[in-house]
């Protein structure tokens, strides 16, 4: 009896100490953190002398607990007293506390989605131009070393500078501002109308209707129009000896004063000057043509080791180029950015030469990431790329793709497909095409231009023998050509040794009595899969040597 | 009880041997090194420390530096596979966790001198054969290449730390913080002056050496070289007139220029060239022909084109068409080159023809000794030795500056010259000469970066490197130079 009362009582002792025990978990409501360094909040907590501004910014508009989660975010925060000045001209008050209308508010959110960017981007990676990543509304940031100094100076959309930079945080980059920065919200023409150094253009873009088309932010299909302007100042225009716009009309169209008629050379004149691509100065391609708004033209961009020329005439003479003024350059605003040319910028006409057109890298939407890689879209998304059957296609980009720009459109399942060409100067062409082909499941299409059948029917099935491959000489016989040297994955394996790769040879002889953007369409003999890589038009041209398919840019 | 005292007796003896046995043990001298106390008691050993001086400078960390932030941000090489770190440094990008800035060899040198200068004393008080004069001029060597590495430390990051006491046990400051670009200059210069009469007009044993020690020479070229960048040119007149006093340095012959200087090396125009008896890493990893880290930038080229006979041209100061510095990468006028396993080379830091233009420059910009006719005469001999014709500027202070820079740019290309002769010019009066760095952004542009390139270069701050981060984490007390505070 008196053992089995021990027992009881011993058991029921240990029962209790087990379960104090137990329940002392030493990790009960802690919270874990992979690294102790600090978050971008944590951070800016501890430095409440340089930030408490922007943290009651980032607590209003509800952004405070993002900023702490995992990710790598670029912050430009702008310091206490940044705030202070802005907060007190824009709405008059002297703490964000006193900001309590709803629309000051979604306001705020602006402005904190404008000064955040989704990468982590160190001042390592800033340049004269824009920054590689838009900002969560969707804009891009520039950066500008115009001011001298080294990073120290940067100054970010052209007027707020760098108070401290580069301090890393556990989950991005913050680079404090000695301003707020306004977001974008007006178009390039009004920007350039506001800044009040064009005058004599922005009154050419009004006569000719040409501002209202320019201040278009979403096209009619909902995506975002992105305009490049090259603009010529009012000090360039008097250099010309053009002091206003009755000047500048009776120059270019005398006696016509129509100017909104797309056939007055006025309205040609604005036209020229602006594009849909979106491009920095940067940004300018190395050696090829840029599309105009006005139709079947083009600027001709290219860089040498030291300079950007554009619409350089091949006489052989110097100076016969135009470039860019890069203080009076890269203005940005909602739809675009702007530039200020050198001298008058008179349509030009070029002389035929090798263009290769990337069916995605050359398309505005890919420049300006509205559309990105993987992510399927119908064929409004694009502006100059239709195919029927309506249904979402993608493109595909990766670093090990042995593809030019690493990418190709992956289509397949469409009965036609069609793209506007770059615009062609008139000329003689070799015209050849590139997919990745070489398998059975592949697409047998039929190739038109601008509507009329042309060459025989491209044959994606076709494997090593069919096209003759390795063999040279037998290719050219077979209608096919090695791809080209230069082109290269990651890993250095070039298109001129993937079968796959070749080249067909759509014609030999394309004749383009106009300089014009041309329609080329593939229509469907065998369904299959048509990853298209790129399409080439090549001068035919008496003296030239034969194609040797190193590189495109010989 | 009769096993209580048997117990007794075991203890006792027991704790008694323990008690006894402790001394030895607690003795923590090591057994397979030598100690400060057991080093420092005679003439060979101090030998060797100052030898251990000389080698602290003979390794890729110390003389990559030497080569490197004398060359990257002027104009005369471009990269063929340069890192990142080098890349930056050639647009003059700096920032402070480039691992380019660490000045921590420098140092190194700097600490091995003043273990010489401690300890040197204590051992000649032990040695009988250790005489008074050999000491000093032990003392003299170690001071002379201490105030060289100080000199480089100040050309390029304008203030550092001045450390003059040996880092040899833990009572000394470990975290000094940095002096004034005048107190290191001062201190360079005492030192200097103090260590000529010391030093050796030479050595017998053999050319390397002769060429391979601190001698007079090498101390008075320092410090025409101290005096000109410090603004004293009565001064640097003077050392350099000391140095031609001595008799003992001509200009090799011209057609012997590249031969004796360079390839073969120890020239009788050579002052002071690191030796190697070993494959020179820093020259071969940046300058093998068939794998080379830099090239000689196109303008370079032009640069010999206006002399024809000039015998500095190709297959002497650069090789065509395969675009080397055949300065270092060459054998012999042919244009046959070293292979892999043949970098022996020297790396001059000073030789007769450079102080001979230093003290061209002191004649220019002195105003009690200026002497433009002597100025001519000294560029001239340079000139004439290279080219074969005189040189035909007109006697005037600007026309002999320019045409001074353009003979140093010409004689010492890939020296490691370059960027502080550019430096030295252009930062006479307060910068009146910012030019000349404000057009190296241009030779580095490509089509899109000129303006970032030119506002790197734009801040005259920029010019001094950045303190390394690690000692700035380190080091409380270090403060970081200006442009590089963020």
């Amino acid at each position: 009896m008196k053992t089995k009362k021990n027992i009881v009582w011993i058991t029921g002792l240990v029962v209790i100490i087990l379960s104090i025990i137990s329940c002392n978990d030493d990790l009960d409501r802690a919270t874990f953190f992979t690294t102790d360094e600090m978050t971008i909040i944590e951070t800016l907590e501890a430095n409440p002398e340089i930030f408490s501004s922007y943290i009651e910014i980032l607590e209003k508009t509800e952004f405070y607990n993002s900023l702490k989660s995992y990710g790598n975010y670029t912050c430009f925060t702008p310091t206490n007293e940044a705030v202070k000045a802005y907060i007190k001209e824009k709405w008059n008050v002297a703490s964000v506390s006193e900001i309590t209308n709803p629309e000051d508010i979604e306001f705020l959110k602006l402005i904190v989605k404008f000064h955040t960017i989704p990468t982590g981007r160190l001042t390592s990676g800033f340049v004269e131009g824009r920054l590689a990543d838009t900002t969560y509304t969707g804009d891009y940031l520039t950066t500008s070393f115009l001011k001298g100094g080294g990073i120290a100076n940067v100054e970010i959309n052209r007027g707020v500078g760098l108070d401290e930079y580069d301090i890393r945080s556990s989950n991005g980059i913050i680079h404090a501002l000695d301003g707020v920065l306004s977001p974008f919200v007006d178009p390039v023409p009004v920007v350039m109308e506001k800044a009040g150094k064009h005058t004599i253009f922005v009154e050419a873009l009004k006569q000719t209707g040409y501002y209202e088309v320019f201040s278009v932010v979403f096209n009619e299909f909902g995506s975002k129009n992105n305009f490049t302007i090259l603009a010529e100042s009012d000090e360039v225009y008097s250099q010309e000896g053009i002091n206003s716009f009755e000047d500048l009309a009776n120059l270019l169209s005398p006696g016509d004063t129509d100017y909104a008629n797309p056939d007055n050379e006025l309205n040609r004149f604005v036209g020229y000057h602006a594009t849909q691509n979106f491009l920095y100065s940067r940004n300018f391609p190395d050696d090829a043509f840029v599309n105009t708004v006005l139709p079947r033209n083009a600027w001709k961009s290219f860089k040498t080791d030291t300079e950007l020329r554009i619409n350089e005439t091949e006489t052989g003479e110097n100076d016969t180029w135009t470039s860019l003024i890069i203080e009076d350059s890269n203005y940005p605003a909602k739809n675009g950015v702007y530039h200020t040319v050198n001298k008058l910028f008179t349509i030009f006409t070029p002389k035929p030469k090798h263009i290769i057109f990337d069916v995605v890298s050359d398309q505005p939407e890919y420049q300006s990431r509205l559309i990105r890689r993987n992510q399927n879209v119908p064929s409004t998304a694009w502006e100059f790329i239709r195919w029927f059957p309506e249904g979402n296609k993608r493109y595909l980009q990766q670093s090990n793709r042995v593809n030019l720009n690493n990418n190709i459109l992956d289509v397949g399942g469409y009965a036609w497909i069609e793209f506007d060409t770059p615009v062609l100067p008139k000329g003689k062409y070799e015209m050849l095409i590139s997919s990745n082909g070489g398998n059975r499941a592949r697409a047998i299409t039929q190739i038109y231009w601008d509507g009329e059948p042309i060459g025989s029917v491209y044959d994606l099935t076709l494997g090593n023998s069919g096209k003759g491959y390795p063999d040279e000489a037998l290719m050219e016989s077979r209608g096919w050509r090695h791809g080209y040297r230069c082109i290269t994955n990651n890993a250095g394996t070039s298109q001129y040794d993937v079968a796959g790769a070749s080249r067909f040879i759509i014609t030999k002889e394309l004749l383009c009595p106009e300089q014009k953007r041309h329609v080329f369409r593939m229509e469907v003999v065998k369904a299959g899969g048509t990853p298209i890589d790129y399409i080439e038009w090549i001068p035919v041209d008496d003296n030239s040597g034969p194609d040797d398919s190193e590189c495109y840019n010989d | 009880m009769k096993q209580n005292i048997f117990k007794i007796f075991t203890i006792i003896p027991v704790i008694l041997m323990t008690l006894s046995s402790c001394t030895g043990y607690l003795e923590l001298e090591p057994k397979d090194n030598l100690t400060q106390q057991e080093f420092w008691k005679n003439k060979e050993q101090v030998s060797a420390a100052l030898a251990g001086c000389y080698g602290s400078m003979n390794q890729a960390a110390f003389t990559d530096k030497v080569l490197l932030w004398g060359e990257l941000r002027a104009e005369m090489l471009v990269s063929v596979r340069a890192g990142g770190n080098q890349l930056n440094m050639m647009k003059n990008y700096m920032f402070p966790s480039n691992a380019l800035v660490s000045w921590s060899s420098f140092y190194k040198t700097i600490n091995h001198c003043n273990l010489v200068l401690t300890f040197a004393d204590q051992a000649q008080a032990q040695d009988l054969s250790f005489t008074e004069q050999e000491l000093n001029r032990i003392k003299a060597e170690a001071l002379t290449i201490r105030s060289l590495a100080y000199f480089i430390l100040v050309k390029n990051f304008k203030e550092v730390p001045l450390i003059l006491t040996s880092t040899s046990n833990n009572q000394v400051d470990f975290y000094p913080a940095k002096s004034t670009e005048s107190e290191i200059i001062t201190q360079i210069i005492s030192d200097l002056e103090f260590a000529v009469d010391d030093l050796n007009l030479g050595f017998s044993q053999s050319a390397a050496h002769d060429k391979g020690k601190m001698t007079k020479g090498a101390a008075l070229s320092i410090l025409t070289d101290v005096y000109l960048w410090n603004e004293q040119y009565d001064e640097s007149i003077d050392a350099s007139n000391r140095l031609v006093n001595l008799g003992k340095y001509n200009l090799v012959d011209g057609s012997e220029w590249f031969n004796q200087i360079f390839f073969e090396g120890n020239s009788n125009e050579g002052i002071f060239e690191l030796q190697f008896d070993d494959i020179f890493a820093t020259i071969n990893s940046s300058f093998y022909v068939g794998n080379p880290v830099y090239a000689p930038f196109d303008g370079i080229i032009d640069l010999y084109q206006e002399f024809p006979d000039d015998i500095r041209a190709n297959y002497a100061t650069f090789g065509s068409p395969e675009n080397s510095v055949f300065k270092y990468a060459g054998v012999d006028e042919t244009g046959r080159y070293r292979a892999q396993d043949e970098f022996y080379n020297t790396f001059i830091f000073y030789r007769y023809a450079d102080v001979l233009l230093m003290q061209a420059e002191a004649y220019i910009l002195s105003s009690n000794n200026k002497d433009l006719n002597k100025a001519y005469d000294l560029i001239n001999q340079i000139h004439q030795r290279a080219t074969g014709v005189p040189l035909n500027v007109p006697v005037l202070e600007n026309e002999l500056l320019n045409a001074l820079l353009l003979e140093r740019q010409k004689e010492f290309a890939f020296e490691g010259k370059r960027w502080y002769d550019v430096l030295r010019f252009a930062k006479r009066n307060n910068f009146e000469n910012q030019d000349l760095i404000l057009i190296l952004a241009e030779v580095k542009a490509g089509p899109d970066d000129l303006e970032q390139i030119l506002s790197y270069y734009s801040d005259t701050e920029s010019y001094y490197l950045p303190i390394y981060q690690n000692e700035i984490n380190l080091n409380p007390n270090l403060r970081q130079n200006p442009y590089y505070e963020n």
